[in-house]
């Protein structure tokens, strides 16, 4: 800015201040024209004058005269007011001076806050504030800071409130954010306290970190209620606001304010929410959600910016987001209504924590703290828990959807065995008999290999002392003693007193099994047969003997009637290799079922790996038989040196390390093939669809668990669709008006189409289901169709008819007479046609019929063709040639009469596509979407992942059995 | 600030002046009297200008020309005491405080203070250095838009245009630098 541009800008100003209010943007279009720039300057200004007509006109002498009068007191050290002697001044803030005193005639200390002047100069201000510290008295709530009374002296009105010691939460913030359960533990006893006073109608107005104090011992104080004035706002055009007190220049923080008070409306309850909703933000991502440069910018800031969610860490639980985002509804009628809902749901997200954050656990007598205190490295692992103690608090149901959900390592560390065993064998998850407890090895960020265990309703793992280099644990059936092998030993410790105990020397260990008579069996070392030892220690036994041809036996595991085991044996001849089944009375080897890895047996099956899918196959453990089919229980573990990626425990807890995944991440090419952005975060993504207006990104992500339905918003951020816990959701498909999404999810051993709402409600509706799997794959657009591909005996695509408020949907065929092989159907932009790919003459090729009721088919392609889309600018319809490595076509058809007449087909670019290789996914779901002007494609990408040695995370099912067929 | 002799004279008998009136001032603010009442800042002004034109060393040209250079003591002297008081310079007794401003709790509510009006007055004075004036005799020194007229030698409307284009200069000023 120079002098002759301001002269320039004092002009434009002083003409523009001269016209009437509504002819001032006009004057400006005109007199500024694209000059932006100085646009900008004249409407800033103009805003300013109009926001602040008290500004400055005080002269500066009196408003120093009345902050001296509001901030100054002759209040040192032995100055008394009333019966209280002021001993230091411990806090200044913008609601006056807080000074420590000691209450003469009660014997305690206490803080004196001094009201500033304008405060206690406004009688109905005061009088009001003091009907509600009577009422805040009386609650006598332990989260909220007490105030004792008010008094009066030499002129001054001081408040006498209780001396809270310890940080206020703003002090703690500028440390940095802080860890989830200690955020969840402050958040719960703001909570409450809010509560409480709101349901005496008391109403906060000012919640920011800097009311809140956290005493030493954890305990929460809210301090200050009722004291913020309802501010005076005034907006112009909702950029600019200011607040004032009569001193005319006070500009307040406005970064904790409520959307209807920034507009000038009287706080409520509701606005004490929101604000809780920023503070419960900054907690957990030591950020503030809508702090600017200015107060201006921050209260526009307030007023429409979205809450950018990706700043909360990653390990944040999903309920916990759903909260904050609705605490931030800035549409009053989408908040939460009572401080209430939010402190239960902050219950339910502490549930399987909170007990342990503060201790190790709930049985721990002091040596037990004493020695895990020891070991360091507390780290919180965040998985679905509030989903596990709401499951566990009930018992496992015995019917019902299977719970899954993963287990990560240890912050900043990986899942592996040290190399002992000369090939990283991946190995560690395991399952206490009880099914309460996981142990396994990992590497933390600080150092070596060790044991850690884990409540299984639990958000936290202790690392174990005395274990390092662990590898292949396995439980005392009792579950209170862990055995493990080391380099060159076998070892056990004990839960209770934390006692590592060695038990014998061996080469290389392949893993053991602990039997309740106090046997354990084990392999310890290449090409040999188990040994035995007695778990107290003693001497080493041999127990079976390698048959003509066997290479090896390892990778026992007891029977429930701990005489009997099965075991792995590796042959020469790999049709004699599997599971075999002994017992330490006869030790011959049976063999029950070919493998590729050791088995374990649990409620009525055999598990094992097998081409590195997870199979159950039913086992009756009185006749000793194998019966019935395996059914597919995961579809990827790892089988290294064939040891069980899995693990298994009689009360219906089953754990597996996922297979490793390939992660894509999106990006959007335009019509030549150059890369022009990525967005969103890489993933396992198995389908897409872009919605309408060609904003969000609805995916079907994986995780080795589940799949869900996620969005991937403008910004980048994913949302999260189905939040059901048997997580078997597929292939999103947006609705014509971008409003909902439909979706194939198996439920309670049936499949059905789903369809809810793109936005947080929970609630799916159900379309229709049965067994055979469906897919949805194209919505027509009058919102009242949707073609899905169904598997029953012969693949075909089905038309769903919704008949919203009228009756039960129904189905037909999509083709007359249903053909083979038909997928990926789409329907025009016009609703009058509809492409697919068919099967007929021997490969995938793309086809084009009228719809709904087309006989005749035109076919596009002869070379080979996979998913197809429409382009919603007309007059285009688009294939890839490959589902992986292909290149992009575009076909440029007409409409003659009734005619579907395509042109000749034009190659735009080649592109590497990565599709997980799933018979499923590629039979079914759409790989990639066009935008809705045709010039950019959304792709995805591979993304290089370093796997290493390195194991995917633990994956948890509790009542597995309820899933199998 | 360039002192001329006379701005000298000017500083040192104005300066206890302004203490004492900012504490009469807030005596009268604490004794919960309107403070219409004891609003006078010219009043403060002019005291000082009586005693001064006993001091026969100085020349003033005018009336006017003593008025402006008040208002500048009156602003120094205050913007001073502001600074003083985010350095901690004035402790030990604690009854001085003008605590416009708190450094130090960064997420206490921050008035706009003088020490930031000062600044940006400073910056102001590099575009439109009357602008700059008007608002220090108005502001600072108290004076009326006429008065003001009559130190600067302008119209009356010169100085109420000034007024404004400075005022919202700085209201938006202000807030832009104001932090959290």
């Amino acid at each position: 800015m120079t002098p002759e541009r301001y002269a320039i800008v004092g002009e434009l100003y002083h003409q523009a201040l001269a016209r009437p209010r509504e002819q001032r943007a006009r004057f400006l279009d005109e007199a500024c024209r694209s000059d932006l720039a100085l646009r900008d300057e004249v409407a800033t200004l103009l805003a300013a004058h109009d926001s602040a007509p008290e500004f400055i006109e005080t002269p500066a002498i009196a408003v120093a005269a009345a902050h001296v009068a509001a901030t100054h007191r002759p209040l040192v050290a032995g100055a008394t007011i009333g019966h209280y002697e002021v001993q230091a001044l411990i806090g200044r803030g913008g609601m006056g001076v807080v000074y420590r005193a000691h209450d003469s005639r009660l014997g305690r200390d206490v803080a004196l806050k001094i009201l500033p002047v304008e405060f206690a100069r406004d009688e109905q201000r005061l009088a009001r504030f003091r009907r509600e510290a009577k009422v805040l008295a009386s609650l006598n709530h332990p989260h909220i800071g007490s105030i004792y009374g008010i008094e009066e002296a030499d002129g001054a009105t001081a408040l006498v409130m209780e001396l809270v010691e310890g940080d206020d939460l703003s002090t703690r913030l500028s440390r940095g954010p802080l860890p989830l359960a200690e955020a969840l533990n402050i958040a719960r006893q703001i909570a409450e306290a809010i509560e409480a006073a709101h349901d005496r109608d008391l109403v906060h107005r000012d919640l920011k970190p800097a009311n809140i104090k956290v005493r030493r011992d954890g305990t929460v104080k809210v301090l200050d209620f009722g004291l913020a004035r309802p501010s005076r706002v005034v907006s112009d055009g909702a950029t600019l606001a200011m607040m004032t007190t009569d001193a005319g220049m006070i500009i307040g923080t406005p970064a904790y304010m409520s959307p209807e008070q920034a507009r000038g409306e009287v706080a409520e309850a509701q606005s004490d929410i929101w604000s809780f909703g920023v503070v419960l933000y900054e907690l957990l991502s030591g950020v503030s959600p809508f702090a600017r440069e200015s107060s201006a910018d921050t209260i526009a800031s307030v007023l429409g910016t979205p809450v950018d969610m990706a700043a909360l860490p990653a390990a944040t639980p999903a309920s916990v987001r759903r909260l904050i985002r609705r605490c931030l509804e800035r549409v009053r009628k989408r908040r939460y209504r009572h401080m209430g809902d939010v402190r239960i749901e902050i219950e339910e997200a502490l549930a399987g924590g909170e007990s342990h954050a503060q201790e190790p656990s709930r049985s721990s007598p002091r040596s037990q703290r004493r020695w895990w205190g020891a070991t360091g490295v507390v780290s919180l692992i965040v998985a679905s828990a509030f989903v596990v103690a709401t499951t566990l608090h009930q018992r496992v149901p015995a019917t019902g959807d299977p719970v899954r959900f993963t287990v990560p390592p240890p912050d900043g560390g990986m899942f592996l065995t040290p190399v002992i065993s000369g090939s990283g064998v991946p190995v560690g998850g395991n399952v206490s008999p009880n099914g309460r407890r996981l142990a396994f090895t990992a590497k933390s960020a600080a150092g070596g290999v060790q044991l850690w265990v884990r409540p299984i309703d639990s958000l936290e793992s202790r690392a174990l002392a005395g274990t390092d280099g662990a590898a292949l644990p396995f439980w005392s059936p009792d579950s209170q003693a862990i055995a493990f092998f080391t380099p060159g030993k076998l070892k056990r410790i004990t839960m209770a007193d934390g006692n590592v105990q060695t038990l014998c020397d061996i080469s290389r260990g392949r893993g053991g099994s602990w039997s309740p008579g106090g046997s354990i069996v084990f392999s310890g070392g290449l090409s040999t047969p188990l040994s035995q030892i007695d778990a107290d220690g003693g001497a080493v036994r041999p127990l079976t003997a390698l048959a003509q041809g066997e290479r090896s036996h390892r990778f026992p595991s007891f029977l429930p009637d701990g005489r009997r085991f099965l075991y792995y044996a590796e042959d020469v001849d790999p049709t004699k290799s599997g599971i075999y089944l002994a017992s330490l009375d006869s030790p011959a080897g049976r063999r029950l079922v070919a493998a590729d890895s050791g088995a374990v047996y649990a409620s009525g099956h055999l598990l094992f790996a097998r081409q590195k899918t997870l199979f159950a196959q039913p086992f009756d453990v009185d006749t000793l038989q194998v019966r019935g089919r395996p059914a597919s229980v995961a579809p990827s573990v790892p089988d290294e040196d064939a040891a069980p990626g899995f693990s298994a425990s009689s009360t219906g807890v089953l754990t597996y390390h996922a297979g490793p995944q390939e992660d894509q991440q999106f990006a959007w090419f335009d019509r030549d093939g150059t890369l022009i952005n990525t967005i969103g975060p890489p993933g396992n993504y198995r389908g897409i669809d872009l919605s309408p207006d060609g904003t969000r990104i609805a995916v079907h992500r994986h995780d080795g668990a589940g799949g869900d339905i996620w969005v991937i918003e403008p910004g980048g951020t994913l949302s999260r669709i189905t939040f059901n816990p048997a997580r078997d959701n597929a292939m999103p498909v947006w609705s014509p008006d971008g409003s909902r999404i439909a979706f194939g999810s198996l439920r309670n051993g049936k499949w059905g189409l789903y369809r809810k709402r793109a936005d947080e409600t929970p609630e799916d509706e159900l379309l229709i289901e049965s067994e055979a799997p469906k897919i949805p794959s194209s919505w027509s657009p009058d919102s009242q169709r949707i073609i899905y591909w169904s598997f029953s005996q012969v693949r075909t695509a089905w038309v769903l008819h919704l008949r919203d408020g009228s009756g039960p949907a129904s189905t037909a065929p999509l083709l007359k007479p249903p053909l083979g092989a038909t997928t990926h159907a789409q329907i025009s932009p016009d609703g009058k046609w509809v492409a697919y790919l068919a099967a007929d003459t021997g490969q995938l090729e793309l086809y084009v019929r009228a719809f709904p009721d087309g006989n005749e088919q035109v076919r596009i392609t002869t070379g080979g063709a996979f998913t197809p889309r429409w382009s919603r600018a007309g007059h285009e319809l688009f294939y890839t040639t490959s589902y992986d490595d292909g290149t992009i076509v575009s076909v440029p058809y007409v409409i003659r009469g009734t005619q579907f007449v395509p042109g000749t087909p034009r190659e735009l670019f080649k592109v590497k596509m990565v599709l997980v290789p799933h018979s499923t996914a590629i039979a079914v779901f759409h790989t990639y979407a066009v935008s809705p002007d045709a010039k950019r494609f959304l792709i995805p990408r591979p993304v290089s992942a370093f796997r290493g040695v390195a194991a995917p995370p633990i994956v948890v099912v509790l009542n597995w059995t309820a899933a199998l067929p | 600030m360039a002192w001329s002799q006379g701005d000298d004279a000017a500083l040192h008998l104005l300066t206890p002046l302004i203490e004492r009136e900012l504490h009469r001032l807030a005596a009268a603010y604490m004794a919960r009297e309107r403070p219409g009442h004891v609003l006078q800042p010219t009043a403060l002004v002019n005291e000082a200008y009586l005693r001064l034109i006993e001091w026969k060393q100085v020349q003033w040209q005018n009336r006017a020309h003593f008025f402006g250079v008040a208002a500048q003591v009156m602003r120094h002297v205050l913007v001073d005491m502001a600074r003083a008081q985010l350095r901690g310079k004035r402790g030990g007794r604690e009854a001085l405080q003008v605590s416009l401003s708190d450094a130090k709790d960064a997420h206490a509510e921050r008035p706009a203070d003088l020490v930031a009006v000062d600044d940006a007055l400073k910056t102001l004075a590099g575009l439109d250095p009357r602008q700059s004036r008007v608002v220090e005799l108005r502001f600072f020194g108290g004076l009326s838009h006429e008065e003001a007229a009559h130190v600067l030698d302008v119209s009356v409307a010169t100085v109420r245009r000034d007024w404004t284009l400075a005022k919202a200069w700085l209201y938006r000023e202000l807030d832009r630098r104001s932090g959290r």
